[in-house]
């Protein structure tokens, strides 16, 4: 039962997305793409956060790598999207592998002091290397370039049709986190999460484990700096500060850090409810961070984790075992 | 040559001392509640404004401000802790950094609500102001005094917790919380108190501020806030020993490398922070793990 | 096999002055169950932990099945089949109790690291989980969260995730403390099948001398970190050694 009304929210969230492409205006559609960069930054985040159990301060390092991976290619190689994509989450995988191969070595405060020190390297280096990165202005003019797919040209320089590109990548995201969260992999994150030392005891490398979901997280950031540079034809020095950092923790726990749309609905909050504020008051922080208060304080399992609770208040079967949540 | 380095040094020690007066209360609550507080850098633009507003209420008198300023952050601090931080203490880290940053983004625009968004100018302090020649070059008075509170308040704390049974009673609840509690140590009370002695020292440091930093904007509780929890983890987290030498050692690598190599002193900074971290994570003074 | 399961030459571990294992040397043959016993402080938990990777060691060699493995980390040695169970409960507890015997089956069916591959089609991993849940008798509860079991259930749980590992050497560190007589006979009655069965030999760490004596083919008694009995049962149960030990100190039965 619960699941039938789960496929038929999901059907009405999919047409929604759509119409929005086709017949939403130029500010919805806007807004629109950077709620789905968000959630895609936010939901491989998640899997760092959430299943692994680990606060990382840096994770803003590698969108911007993302970012810039793709403007430096876009300006200095080749405009091609497909391939400064490729570029930038590249970029952002390696960065995430030398930064979470030392990372990975601590927990807890010392983990998340870690990652706060590299990204907040990355920014300066961001900001002092002007001649490359651009320093404060960041890199302009990177070009919205059609797609060549050898048989086809996918325009995407119009704001509509670069929508249905970020919708793809969006529902491509969605899919293989889905999947990564409901395989043996995903089941043995939870375990390094509730209690490593048995995991060690299982014959597994938590460390390996933890860098992979550390390396997976920072590949996703990537790709959502990726498609953000796209999105603003440029980059920005701050999107490697640790403020940034902030805002795939804070969507996730507010949509809820043990769910899996919870990244989603988060940032779909964050994003919606910061515009609808800014009309009425300039103090959005005042809001959120009270918020966010009420969130820790009384409902930790978020939006769709209290919604969650509600329907499990009525009489539905569990779903069958075999995997996880 | 030689006065160069010298008004270098002597500017890495204003600044060093400085961050030492903030980081002092961070690593105070750390070492004895075990929460890091992200909220301290609040506490310090909270102090510096409440610091200037009350000195403009009676009549520019700097040091009254300084006393009662920092007294009206501890009221905040005391709600902040015994209605808010009290009941996160048994979940999960990042609960605890969250709650501490909800009430950065509340502070910040409160403070932008009621003294507006823009910068407001800070007075000078009459008896410290100007500046004096120094081997033939000329340094701020007020840099001087602070580089004589630093160490005061370093010796006071010292005092406070090694010789006072008060201290006694921190040390104890620090280090096994449980232990305290079983011999009759309001462990909840004691710990409320704490954070507020700790939000007062931050506050502290930013009244200091108002005459030194030029400028107050909303934003200065985030640009301290980094530098405090630098010091913090050089010096070893929990370790005031560890924030004190751990902040000179900052603010000296801060001056020279912002007179020698300017452009990459954030960026060694941070490596310093990493490299502590990996090397020696209980920090150059902390016990060991 | 010519060599031994388990060889330990020299262990030595001291933290500051005190010696919690001194040049401790023991072999442990394939197939024959032992006990570890010894009054309170003897070092059994700090043997363990040096002998699972938990500690490193000050000195000395341990050498598994011929090889070398003084220096592995942990989950090298639980590859190679050694591997232990916890006194203190030591579980996932967020987990339900299928998932949590569902990792140690992963790891040793070598499917752990499948990214996309969704574990409902799992299934030769699904029916070893259920076995594993058979033998400890948690069967029932395979979809109750670990963390609202009862105390002993959690203990089976315990042992159920010790044995899903296929262990070559299994240390049990005091399996039935907390648990009611009925479910102690289960847990001594597994314990007693899989070792005639023959695949996995287990050393048990014990204070409850009636298991102790009547489930050990050997039993080997520590004080203050120096082996001081090493034999059969009947041996051990007539040393005047011992029994100066037992005797003369406080002991939790």
């Amino acid at each position: 039962m619960k699941r039938f009304w789960i496929y038929v929210s999901i059907a009405l969230i999919l047409a929604g997305l759509v119409a929005i492409g086709f017949f939403g205006g130029r500010f919805v559609v806007y807004l629109s793409m950077r709620v789905l960069i968000l959630s895609i930054f936010a939901l491989g985040y998640n899997l760092l956060l959430g299943r692994t159990g680990l606060l990382s301060f840096g994770h803003a390092a590698f969108y911007a790598g993302g970012a810039y991976g793709l403007g430096l290619f876009s300006i200095h190689v080749a405009t091609n999207p497909l391939l400064g994509i490729i570029a930038g989450v590249a970029l952002a995988c390696m960065m995430a592998l030398i930064i979470g191969f030392f990372c990975v070595r601590h927990t807890e405060i010392y983990f998340a002091m870690l990652t706060l020190a590299f990204g907040m390297m990355v920014f300066s280096l961001i900001w002092n290397l002007r001649d490359v990165t651009g320093g404060d202005d960041g890199l302009v003019g990177i070009v919205r370039a059609p797609i060549s797919l050898g048989i086809a040209t996918i325009p995407i320089s119009k704001a509509t049709h670069y929508y249905f590109f970020v919708l793809f990548c969006f529902l491509l995201t969605v899919a293989l986190v889905y999947r990564i969260r409901r395989s043996p992999f995903g089941l043995v994150l939870a375990g390094v999460r509730e209690n490593d030392r048995r995991v060690e005891f299982a014959g597994l490398s938590v460390r390996n484990y933890r860098l992979a979901a550390f390396v997976i997280s920072g590949s996703f950031a990537g790709l959502a700096g990726t498609l953000g540079a796209l999105l603003e034809s440029n980059t920005n020095p701050f999107s490697a500060h640790w403020s940034h950092s902030a805002e795939p923790i804070l969507v996730s726990l507010i949509g809820g850090i043990q769910t899996f749309a919870g990244p989603i609905v988060g940032s779909a909050l964050f994003i919606v409810l910061r515009e609808v504020i800014e009309r009425f008051t300039q103090n959005w922080m005042l809001w959120f961070g009270l918020i966010l208060l009420a969130i820790i304080m009384g409902l930790r399992g978020g939006v769709v984790g209290g919604l969650a609770q509600l329907f499990r208040s009525e009489k539905c079967p569990a779903p069958p075992s075999g995997g996880a949540r | 040559m030689l006065e160069s380095i010298v008004h270098v040094c002597l500017a890495g020690l204003s600044t060093g001392m400085f961050i030492w007066l903030v980081a002092s209360g961070l690593t105070l609550i750390f070492g004895v509640l075990g929460v890091l507080n992200f909220a301290h850098g609040s506490f310090y633009m909270l102090g510096a404004y409440f610091c200037y507003t009350l000195l403009s209420l009676m009549g520019d008198n700097f040091w009254l401000g300084l006393l009662l300023g920092p007294i009206c952050v501890c009221v905040v601090g005391f709600a902040v802790e015994r209605y808010f931080l009290r009941y996160v203490y048994h979940l999960a880290l990042p609960y605890q950094l969250l709650l501490t940053f909800a009430f950065v983004l509340l502070f910040d625009d409160l403070v932008k609500m009621i003294w507006g968004a823009g910068s407001i100018g800070s007075p000078t302090v009459p008896g410290l102001s100007g500046s004096i020649p120094i081997l033939g070059r000329h340094f701020p008075v007020y840099s001087l005094f602070i580089i004589g509170v630093g160490p005061l308040v370093a010796i006071g704390m010292w005092a406070l917790l090694e010789k006072t049974w008060w201290g006694r009673i921190i040390r104890a609840a620090s280090s096994d919380r449980e232990m305290a509690s079983a011999i009759g140590v309001r462990v909840p009370t004691l710990f409320t108190a704490v954070f507020m002695f700790g939000a007062w020292l931050g506050a502290m440091g930013g009244g200091l501020a108002v005459p030194y930093v030029g400028l107050l904007t909303p934003g200065m509780g985030e640009s301290i806030i980094i530098e405090a929890f630098v010091v913090a983890v050089i010096g070893g987290l929990g370790s005031l020993k560890g924030a004190f030498l751990g902040a000179l050692i900052i603010g000296l690598l801060s001056a020279f490398g912002t007179r020698f190599i300017p452009t990459f002193d954030m960026f060694l900074t941070f490596i310093l922070m990493a490299a502590v971290l990996l090397w020696r994570p209980q920090g150059l003074f902390g016990e060991a793990a | 096999m010519n060599a031994p399961l388990l060889e330990i030459r020299g262990l030595s571990k001291a933290f500051g002055r005190v010696v919690t294992a001194s040049n401790i040397n023991l072999t442990i043959a394939s197939g024959v169950l032992t006990s570890i016993i010894g009054p309170n402080g003897a070092g059994k938990s700090t043997l363990i932990n040096m002998l699972s990777g938990s500690l490193p060691v000050d000195s000395g060699q341990i050498l598994f099945q011929g090889t070398d493995i003084t220096r592995l980390p942990i989950h090298r040695r639980v590859r190679m089949g050694l591997c232990r169970s916890f006194q203190v409960v030591n579980i996932f507890p967020d987990l339900t109790v299928f998932d949590n015997v569902q990792i140690p089956v992963l790891a040793v069916r070598r499917r752990a690291r499948r990214l996309f591959r969704p574990l409902a089609r799992e299934a030769g991993v699904r029916e070893e989980v259920s076995q594993v849940l058979d033998r400890v008798g948690l069967a029932a509860q395979a979809q109750t969260v670990a963390s609202a079991l009862s105390h002993g259930d959690q203990r089976l749980l315990e042992v159920g995730l010790a044995l899903a590992v296929r262990p070559r050497l299994l240390f049990l560190d005091e399996p039935t403390a907390g648990m009611n007589p009925v479910e102690r006979v289960r847990v001594l009655e597994n314990i007693r099948g899989l070792s005639a069965e023959g695949k996995t030999t287990f050393v048990i760490v014990e204070h409850d001398m009636d298991i102790v004596f009547s489930l050990s083919e050997r039993v080997i008694v520590l004080h203050h970190g120096e082996i001081i009995g090493d034999g059969t049962t009947r041996e051990i149960q007539s040393s005047p050694k011992v029994r100066e030990v037992y005797l003369g100190e406080e002991v939790a039965a």
